[in-house]
């Protein structure tokens, strides 16, 4: 699912004939893998540098930080008979597949409602990097004071808030909710034709190479 | 959800680590060599071992996409989130908190998010560098991506702006021409991704990502047209691996090393460094052993320390020959102290000092004071304090040891400070309290004087339980 595979037996007659004439099946594999494996990580900048669909400040989920799916594009296993670039990242197979997530580690799960609070994500735990928020109680129906998007999203959603105490008013910031279901993007998958087509062509062109520094054809 | 594959050599990689305690700082670590680091699971001045197993463990199974059973006996995957909270929460139980409170929630605060969420950014980046370097020194990815360019590919909000010096300073080293050129002709930090610039250029010593402590600086391919346009390989080169020529130099880092470096990493790790013939190695089995000793050292050293600012106190400044005046003594007192008691916690070879006529009355007092396997000598107003165990790996076994140690008594070496002077090319050290005043000095080597200065700090450290620092006089 979220990896590529290489395989020798696939191989185009024209490559399987320059790959017997060289007879260094491996190298051209790993020539294929890092094609497939630079592809994918273009793949994943091109996802990022649609920014977030909230309009929020981006995580950086997909690529352009430390901990971005990006990082663990690479090879699982490689060898003469064929290569196996993975996406080593279960976030990412969620995020194609979809499904729920239900708060484990602690009671609820913190859903933000505003770019601010989506800003705080990733700075460590809410009581040390927003002390001032505070709880607030089960609330039902449409939730004022958040983004339009968010508001739609959890629309029926009845939870606990943390949010901003201001003057006659409570800013929603986050929504606590013991559980959320994500939709699936398939469509974000890399397109494993392309993928295929890329890693054809750095074989080919590998091979190519190989022969002609030894003067071959 | 469908099946995972992790990276075969992230995976390599972590699993390869020990974990290792010691209380070096990120400066001091930088002077172990490459080969021990990279074998290590360490952090800036962490001993705990509970600790470090975790994180290790926490980032092994990580990588290999296992999931965590958690108390409720639910299974989750492990994140970025999940590995603060859990290394948080032993930090704390272990009482990591650091005492200074202008320290706490720092880089310094092991028990910090920010530092947490450091070591796990650090050490995914590495592993996941570790294995995209693999990939691209294997021959079928040089013969079509031979060259790279070091640029930023993450924002940052204070970026480093010394990385041109950096990497020409780097290609200098490497004797690199080629990248030289190319800089000077483009502006652009591109090099053959063999040369040996790249880990120079790297704060941690690997050719791989990441550069430096929180850098959003990366690596992105050149492909070969570009790499023979730029002058850096010819039409028809095929590159060798630097695979090889990198995993020969980590050897080299640990073969042959001078017998006072293994000397003063063995004051460091304990037991958690082994030495044979010049080649040093970890021992995983023994983190928790060099744990207990460490907590064994600290109760001895203090006790001894205590005893002996009452055993010196029989100098008095009229003795002859020792030449003492009444506003020093207290300041000497404690520091002859300190160096006993590092002596009896096997941190230091060999104390000596010139006592004049009091030299018997006080060894006598501090026999009475030191464990049973510290000797302690006075002759001719001199006194010598030594573990019989730690100074015959200075000594010629064939030899007398009482003879040699008097030999030794002005011996830089022999006096745990790496090197004499003048002779040796050293480096003027100062050891300061924690309001920053002096209160030791000696000369360590000039080539890894934070090892040997942090060590003779901790004496201080070990025997009075205050925090102290140092300070190298650098030429």
């Amino acid at each position: 699912m979220s990896a590529f595979r290489l395989d020798r037996d696939a191989m185009t007659p024209e490559l399987r004939r320059l790959a017997r004439e060289v007879k260094r099946p491996r190298t051209l594999m790993e020539a294929g893998a890092k094609a497939v494996q630079k592809e994918i990580v273009a793949h994943l900048r091109r996802l990022e540098s649609r920014g977030n669909e909230m309009g929020w400040p981006s995580q950086k989920f997909f690529s352009g930080g430390p901990d971005s799916v990006e990082h663990r594009v690479g090879i699982a296993k490689l060898d003469d008979r064929g290569a196996l670039v993975t996406i080593a990242d279960p976030r990412f197979v969620h995020r194609i597949e979809g499904g729920r997530v239900t708060a484990k580690r602690r009671k609820f799960l913190t859903i933000p409602l505003r770019a601010e609070a989506s800003a705080l994500a990733g700075k460590g735990g809410l009581k040390e990097s927003a002390p001032w928020l505070v709880l607030r109680f089960p609330f039902l129906g449409r939730i004022s004071g958040a983004s339009s998007a968010a508001s739609g999203r959890l629309r029926d959603v009845s939870g606990k808030f943390l949010g901003k105490v201001a003057p006659g008013t409570f800013e929603k910031w986050f929504v606590l909710v013991p559980a959320v279901t994500h939709r699936a993007h398939p469509g974000e998958m890399p397109d494993r034709a392309e993928l295929g087509r890329l890693a054809g062509q750095a074989m080919l062109k590998a091979a190519r190479i190989l022969l002609r520094s030894r003067g071959g054809s | 959800m469908a099946r995972l594959d992790p990276l075969r050599d992230a995976v390599k990689r972590l699993s390869a680590k020990t974990p290792v305690g010691s209380v070096l700082r990120t400066a001091e670590w930088a002077r172990v060599p490459l080969a021990f680091r990279e074998r290590a699971q360490f952090s800036a001045a962490v001993e705990s071992m509970r600790v470090l197993s975790t994180i290790q463990e926490r980032l092994e199974k990580q990588t290999k996409l296992r999931r965590e059973r958690l108390a409720s006996g639910k299974t989750a995957t492990f994140d970025r989130s999940s590995f603060i909270d859990s290394i948080r929460g032993i930090a704390r139980e272990e009482g990591l908190t650091p005492e200074d409170e202008a320290l706490r929630g720092g880089l310094q605060d092991i028990t910090s998010i920010p530092r947490l969420g450091l070591i796990y950014d650090t050490q995914n980046r590495q592993a996941t560098g570790y294995a995209r370097w693999k990939l691209d020194q294997s021959e079928g990815a040089l013969l079509l991506w031979p060259a790279q360019e070091f640029l930023r590919i993450e924002e940052r909000r204070v970026p480093r702006e010394d990385w041109p010096g950096r990497f020409a300073a780097a290609a200098r080293d490497a004797g690199d021409r080629a990248a030289l050129a190319a800089f000077a002709s483009t502006g652009r930090m591109i090099g053959l991704k063999t040369s040996g610039l790249w880990a120079r250029l790297n704060r941690f010593g690997t050719p791989w990502p990441p550069f430096d402590f929180g850098s959003g600086m990366g690596l992105e391919d050149i492909d070969r047209e570009e790499a023979v346009e730029l002058g850096l390989i010819g039409p028809d080169t095929i590159l060798d691996s630097g695979v090889e020529d990198f995993n020969k130099d980590l050897e080299a880092s640990v073969s042959d090393l001078p017998t006072e470096f293994t000397r003063v990493l063995q004051t460091h790790f304990g037991s958690q460094i082994k030495v044979a013939g010049g080649r040093a190695r970890w021992q995983s089995d023994q983190g928790e052993i060099a744990e207990r000793q460490r907590i064994d050292e600290r109760q001895t050293a203090g006790s001894v320390f205590e005893g002996g600012r009452r055993d010196f106190r029989a100098i008095r400044s009229g003795d002859g020959g020792a030449a003492i005046d009444d506003a020093s003594a207290g300041t000497l007192i404690d520091r002859w102290s300190v160096e006993v008691a590092a002596v009896a916690a096997g941190r230091k070879p060999l104390f000596h000092e010139h006592l004049g006529d009091t030299a018997p009355e006080v060894a006598r007092a501090l026999s009475q004071t030191v464990p049973a396997n510290v000797i302690v000598e006075a002759r001719d107003g001199h006194l010598w304090a030594y573990r019989p165990d730690i100074i015959s790996r200075y000594a010629n076994p064939d030899r007398p040891l009482t003879g040699q140690v008097a030999a030794h008594s002005d011996d830089g070496v022999w006096l745990g400070y790496g090197a004499n002077w003048p002779g040796d090319k050293t480096v003027r050290v100062a050891i300061l309290d924690e309001d920053k005043n002096p209160v030791a000095g000696f000369r360590a080597p000039a080539d890894s004087p934070e090892l040997f200065a942090k060590a003779r700090a901790e004496d201080y450290a070990v025997a009075t339980g205050r925090p102290h620092s140092y300070l190298l006089d650098r030429p």
